[in-house]
């Protein structure tokens, strides 16, 4: 939609089905850009019936004023005049485009009046404009207008029928109670008449209302009026009633008829806003996009009768099938095309349309600012066609649906590149960090193998060099094995193996782990007493331990003592790692967790990954992991799992 | 002259068929090198090798089948060698009939321990079970259901004895969860994992104290393997 930036401007043109409607939405166009502002096309839904052609000419008309950038609305009213005026002090309009009025005298009396008129007596401070039809020539609407009429009378041929029936079987009974009961005076009879009339308003349009009054009249007159059987009468005070009858019948009738369409359509307004609420809110207020699309379908079939369904662009702007499958009614080739032209081209396309109308579905494109996003679908059960106010509420929703979803495709994107960045960073800080550790012994290992292959038969060489070959390939195993590690469990890969485990077999193992790395420092382990199996990840956690040993062995001065306690209770286990080394900085406490960070970066060793590895595991299992001092100095590094179960029991044994 | 054992190597990874060559040849083995699966199946019908090293994640079969089709010609014992140890694969192969496993990047001392144990193995099957059995200062008497350690015999249980035996006659080997489970407390006892970590726990600290040393390693997430020399274990 262009807005346009003119602020104080607002243009408004009605939107009917009269046979220059399109040409006034072309002008009014023309007009908006010249004035650079804002244009809106407004449907006055008024209750009266209208042709198939009629609708069909304003779901045109209003398909077109969209296209050429209007904001379109669609609103009911009984009166047409009170309806735009309404509607101009809602939104603000200072213009409104009228067309030149069509309708004969007769009409113009019946509705009060020329509807330019009446709405300037209502709404005074709206500039109003009158468009002159100049391009259709006089023949040429007056066969359109003739040709509307023709048809016109075809709809209303049936309740004029059904209306001269009703006040013929009404004539009968009077002349029951006159002729063969004389129960009544002839001028009470009139009275008979005249309720009829006024209820003959609540069952009939203006037009069969009008017919049943004058009918009504001439029964009257010819058999109860005397002298009966003629149009004559004699009494000068029959002729006043008569005529005093016909206008009051005829008013009355027609206040009927107005005030029952201006409750019909108050009720069916009200129905649809309730509607257009209820949906509009389940999409702003929707958390996540699957459950607002399928409310939305679901919303839009109960209240349309048929089977709704939503089709949304990939990641390579092209439409996606339904959900539910390739036969799914909207899926089959021949619907799928119709959804792809609506997505292609960004119009309504379909049933009820003028583009490829023979397909089953009504097919709406969510088109959002600037793009359409995807595809709504509708197929009827029982229901011949959408009024043009049904069909702008599906039009306003699907626009809705297509911001909301907009809006989410872009946060969609933008996390996704967020997220593309932050693992950009850490394989960059990965880079850095690692690839000292990695080229350190590997250059050992490349120059001893360099070496022993230059001098083959060299004993003392080999003797030499061997022992640094073998220490460089440990190192090189270990610092991959924490790379792939990590990699593992920040993309999740890592799940959780529980199982029962006796922690003497972590202990031992992790032991075994590390042993050729102890030197000549001390490790103990400090076991509580009647310690229960724990339910973990033992490999899982086997790293850990020996993650936190090296991390002490590192640490500790030589001939220094490494603990290793490990405690329980009802609810949880732990395990502390201390050394006699030199403790931990209070600031680095929290930081020595976060990958690649060292307390003594010159310090060479390690990949500066094996407690991050190590809290990434301990959280897996629900627990914690935290770094103190001792108060003899030194680091303690201690992690708390809880114990969310007993080990179930075991067989007896004789 | 005997005969030389004949060793299969399935890996496709050419340095590593090259080095275990080298290796295997100066323990005095001969050695047949396949890049695939299909042509060490080829290679097995043909050579009837007397042990096979098989390598997981072949570029042409997956392990399971490999293992399968080797089983159509020969009973000769299966190494897995695998680069992840936390692969679920060569459980499942093991309990299939495979003899053992290592991790790469292995060692060779162990390599080689394992090929020993594999090759005693099979040939014992064929000269029927021993009924006692002698590890260092233990000694396991099968047919009597009986321990001891430096002739002092140890009170076990049922149970405990039944771990003790399967572990002693695998001597070397690693014996899967899935295989003590079933042969100890019967099939569909497979998730009572916790059972054997009671009965570990019970059988070190009745046999391993009197005996002063390491003798049963738990596995996490395979098995259990009795050690009587600890240095056969990297």
């Amino acid at each position: 939609m262009e807005a346009g930036n003119n602020e104080n401007e607002k243009l408004l043109v009605t939107v009917g089905h009269g046979p220059h409607s399109d040409e006034l939405i072309r002008e009014c166009k023309q007009m908006a850009t010249l004035m650079q502002s804002p244009w809106i096309a407004l449907h006055v839904d008024t209750g009266r019936e209208l042709s198939k052609e009629d609708k069909r000419t304003i779901k045109r008309n209003l398909d077109l004023a969209r296209e050429l950038g209007a904001e379109v609305h669609a609103i009911s009213d009984g009166d047409l005049a009170s309806g735009i005026n309404r509607f101009c002090r809602n939104f603000q309009i200072t213009s409104v485009l009228f067309g030149q009025p069509l309708y004969g005298h007769l009409r113009l009396f019946f509705s009060g009046g020329n509807i330019v008129e009446r709405f300037s007596k209502l709404n005074p401070s709206v500039k109003i404009y009158i468009i002159g039809q100049k391009i259709k020539t006089k023949v040429e609407q007056k066969r359109t207008i003739d040709s509307q009429v023709e048809e016109n009378k075809k709809i209303g041929l049936r309740s004029y029928l059904i209306a001269s029936f009703y006040i013929i079987s009404i004539g009968t009974l009077n002349a029951v109670l006159f002729h063969v009961l004389h129960l009544l005076p002839y001028r009470s009879i009139g009275l008979i008449f005249l309720l009829a009339v006024s209820m003959a308003g609540r069952y009939f349009s203006i037009g069969p209302t009008i017919l049943v009054s004058l009918l009504s009249l001439q029964i009257w007159n010819v058999f109860f009026i005397p002298p009966i059987f003629t149009f004559h009468m004699d009494d000068p005070e029959d002729i006043f009633l008569s005529l005093s009858f016909f206008f009051v019948a005829t008013i009355s009738g027609l206040m009927t008829s107005l005030s029952r369409r201006n409750q019909k359509l108050l009720y069916r307004q009200k129905e649809m806003t309730s509607a257009l609420y209820k949906i509009s809110l389940n999409i702003v207020q929707g958390t996540e996009r699957g459950s607002v699309l399928s409310g939305f379908t679901k919303d839009l079939s109960n209240y349309f009768k048929g089977q709704c369904a939503v089709a949304l662009k990939n990641s390579d702007n092209v439409l996606a099938h339904f959900p539910r499958g390739e036969d799914w009614l909207f899926n089959r080739s021949k619907e799928w095309e119709v959804a792809t032209w609506c997505f292609v081209n960004g119009r309504i396309a379909g049933r009820w349309t003028d583009t490829l109308n023979r397909a089953n579905g009504f097919y709406v494109p969510l088109k959002a600012i600037d793009e359409v996003v995807g595809v709504f679908a509708y197929s009827p059960k029982d229901r011949d066609d959408l009024s043009v106010n049904e069909r702008e509420m599906v039009i306003t929703l699907c626009s809705q649906l297509a911001m909301y979803l907009q809006r989410e495709m872009y946060q969609e994107k933008a996390s996704e590149s967020e997220r593309l960045k932050t693992s950009e960073r850490i394989h960059q800080t990965l880079l850095n960090s690692v690839s000292h550790e990695i080229k350190t012994p590997l250059t050992a290992i490349m120059t001893t193998a360099e070496a022993m292959k230059s001098k083959p038969d060299d004993k003392v060489l080999k003797d030499l060099l061997i022992p640094s070959l073998v220490d460089a390939s440990k190192r090189l195993k270990r610092v991959v094995d924490n790379i792939l590690d990590m990699s593992r469990l920040e993309n999740g890969v890592l799940g959780l193996k529980s199982d029962w485990v006796d922690v003497n077999d972590v202990l031992e193992n992790a032991k075994n782990g590390i042993a050729d790395q102890l030197g000549q420092k001390q490790l103990v382990f400090v076991i509580q007493e009647e310690f229960p199996l724990i339910k973990i990840d033992a490999l899982l956690l086997e790293q850990v331990v020996m993650n936190l040993i090296l991390n002490a062995i590192q640490h500790s001065p030589d001939f220094g003592k490494i603990a290793v306690k490990v405690s329980f209770n009802q609810n949880q286990w732990s395990l502390r790692v201390e050394d006699e080394g030199s403790g931990i900085p209070n600031e680095s406490k929290e930081l020595i967790f976060s990958k690649f960070y060292r307390i003594h970066p010159e310090r060479r060793g390690g990949s500066g990954l094996g407690l991050s590895i190590a809290k990434s595991i301990i959280e897996l299992h629900a627990g914690q992991i935290i770094a103190k001092n001792n108060d003899q100095g030194g680091a303690c590094i201690e992690f708390v799992i809880p114990r969310a179960e007993n080990p179930p029991p075991m067989p007896e044994e004789n | 002259m005997m005969n030389k054992v004949k060793i299969l190597v399935i890996d496709d990874e050419l340095s590593v068929r090259k080095l275990l060559r080298y290796v295997l040849e100066a323990e005095g083995y001969q050695v047949l090198e396949a890049g695939t699966g299909e042509l060490g199946l080829m290679y097995n019908a043909s050579h009837r090798p007397d042990i096979i090293l098989l390598d997981l994640g072949l570029p042409d079969l997956e392990g399971q089948v490999v293992l399968q089709r080797i089983r159509e010609w020969t009973n000769s014992p299966v190494l897995i060698l695998t680069a992840n140890k936390e692969d679920d694969e060569k459980v499942k192969l093991l309990d299939m009939g495979a003899d053992d496993y290592l991790i790469k990047p292995f060692n060779m001392q162990e390599l080689l321990a394992r090929i020993r144990v594999a090759l005693r193995h099979a040939n014992r099957l064929e000269n029927e079970i021993e009924p006692v059995i002698q590890i260092g200062d233990l000694k396991v008497d099968v047919g009597a259901h009986l321990v001891y350690v430096r002739d002092e015999e140890i009170k076990l249980t049922g149970t405990e004895f039944s771990f003790l035996a399967l572990l002693s006659k695998n001597i070397g080997r690693v014996v899967t969860q899935n295989q003590l489970l079933n042969e100890i407390w019967g099939p569909g006892n497979t998730e009572n994992t916790h059972y054997l970590r009671v009965y570990a726990a019970q059988l070190r600290k009745k046999v391993e104290v009197p005996l002063g040393k390491k003798l049963i390693y738990t596995e996490p997430g395979v098995g259990y393997r009795m050690l009587s020399e600890p240095a056969e274990k990297s």
